[in-house]
């Protein structure tokens, strides 16, 4: 089973590599991700079954990304407990692979309060504040394809605005 | 709006959103990059979309940006959550559990004597030994470490001389636990806290309670206070590095016999995993100790490990004899032999 692993992850890799970068933002996460889900797949090689490696390989990367992703945002979010605890504390900002610095941050709101009114509204429920479709076209009155609209021409156009002003910071 | 969206931003949009589901399947994972390698454009707009999405995130992770974004969309409540009530609360268990502790200390108390009570305890390979100090704190040693006391009426100084421990201290406010390791040192009241020396560094992770850590080293002297769930590293030269949150399972996952490297190099790795191997881990060709490598080792299955780090860094494995040596690949493959 060693032999046939090692061949699906090389052959997977370019698009294994190219799904992580995308999740999460940085090739050298990417490249440290995928180089540990084949050692953990290795650990199991012996219970793999051979005609569904190249799917368990894109799943066991979705995981890692996940879990990668959920250890950031613990990572972000403890600050502000740690202030309680200890009175000296560094208040530069945590070292993150995908994102230089609040400026990043910054811009990112500053564009999407660009955005037309029922547009915006409807990103930052979804985006911000975690709601569902659903829950969002209750809300605002309007029907469940209407919000995901909302959210797509918000994501597209804030995307571009993010990359040409990103450039300029 | 000021741009025309096309059909290409919108579908990138849309794929960018699906890839951030956690449950999406192989196969939608595949087809859309498979639509992202059909043209640059794709590419593009994807990539685009997906660290859009990224920084979204990052910014609604931070509590005042997430309020901010949501006080600027109608139809919305904001609303706080709790970390900082529960943090408090915590803290103030762990301070009434340190007094009452105190207070039922029975008899006499050992240390009012004047001379220092001395001590070394070390463990062997792979092994994990607890020992109990005199003032009742706990120490549990992982796989060749070594620890040795002075304990005095005013003080209790602790050296980590080799590999880690981790310190369950007992609350005495009169005499600081302060542990001494790579130009370093640790000082608690009551608290429990790990220290771990590898290659420079001594690393310290605190499980409860708050430490300071101080170096006063050839380079600089520094200080630094650290709480709970978090980690500082610190260099024999004295620089201290910035605390980080940590997942405590995660770091003292010594304990139950796995460990984690996240992007260490390789020399420091197998330094490390020699505490707990039986056979002696050798790097024969110096061009690869530095190469980074992420990943869980069980240390019962260190040599399994090994042959598949060495399949995916291509490099060679010899594990016949008393040793095991990783070395640089020779033309022709990396087979283990």
């Amino acid at each position: 089973m060693s032999g046939e692993l090692l061949a699906a992850f090389r052959a997977q890799e370019p698009r294994l590599l190219q799904f992580l970068r995308l999740r999460l933002g940085s090739e050298a996460e990417a490249q440290d991700v995928a180089q540990h889900l084949f050692l953990r797949l290795w650990e199991r090689r012996d219970a793999l079954r051979e005609d569904n490696l190249s799917a368990l390989l894109f799943v066991t990367a979705r995981n890692m990304a996940t879990d990668a992703l959920r250890r950031r945002k613990v990572f972000r979010e403890a600050p502000d407990a740690m202030d309680q605890v200890a009175q000296i504390f560094d208040p530069r900002p945590l070292p993150d692979a995908a994102l230089n610095a609040r400026q990043d941050l910054q811009l990112v709101l500053k564009i999407v309060d660009e955005l037309p009114d029922k547009c915006r509204t409807a990103f930052v429920s979804f985006k911000f504040e975690g709601l569902e479709y659903a829950e969002i076209a209750a809300r605002m009155a309007l029907s469940e394809s209407m919000v995901r609209k909302y959210v797509l021409k918000a994501v597209s156009h804030c995307a571009r605005r993010f990359e040409e002003l990103e450039a300029w910071e | 709006m000021t741009h025309a969206l096309d059909g290409v931003a919108l579908r990138a949009a849309r794929y960018a959103l699906r890839l951030q589901d956690p449950d999406i399947e192989a196969d939608e994972i595949r087809d859309i990059l498979a639509w992202s390698e059909a043209s640059p454009d794709h590419e593009a707009e994807l990539a685009a979309a997906s660290r859009f999405l990224q920084v979204c995130d990052a910014a609604a992770d931070q509590p005042h940006l997430r309020a901010q974004a949501l006080k600027r969309a109608r139809h919305v409540r904001l609303w706080r959550t709790a970390p900082r009530a529960a943090i408090a609360a915590g803290l103030l268990l762990l301070l009434a559990g340190g007094i009452t502790l105190t207070l039922q200390q029975p008899g006499r108390r050992w240390w009012e004597s004047a001379a220092p009570v001395r001590a070394r305890y070390a463990s062997g390979v792979n092994e994990q030994r607890e020992v109990v100090l005199p003032d009742g704190s706990a120490v549990l040693l992982s796989g060749r470490s070594v620890v040795s006391i002075s304990f005095t009426r005013s003080t209790r100084d602790v050296e980590l001389a080799a590999g880690e421990a981790l310190f369950t201290v007992r609350h005495d406010p009169e005499r600081p636990f302060r542990v001494a390791a790579g130009g370093g040192f640790t000082t608690a009241v009551g608290t429990a806290f790990d220290v771990h020396r590898w290659a420079d560094n001594t690393t310290v992770t605190v499980l409860h309670g708050v430490v300071r850590v101080s170096t006063a080293g050839l380079r600089r002297s520094a200080t630094s206070l650290l709480g709970a769930s978090s980690q500082v590293s610190y260099s024999t030269l004295g620089e201290i590095g910035r605390p980080q949150a940590v997942d405590v399972q995660t770091a003292l996952a010594w304990r139950t016999g796995t460990l984690n490297f996240s992007s260490a190099p390789l020399a420091v790795i197998v330094s490390e995993l020699n505490r707990y191997s039986t056979r002696p881990i050798l790097i024969g060709s110096p061009e690869i100790a530095p190469l980074l490598v992420t990943g869980t080792v069980n240390t019962d299955a260190i040599e399994d490990w090994l042959r598949g780090v060495a399949q995916v860094k291509g490099l060679h494995i010899t594990t016949g004899g008393d040793r095991i040596v990783l070395g640089r690949r020779q033309a022709g493959g990396g087979a283990a032999s």
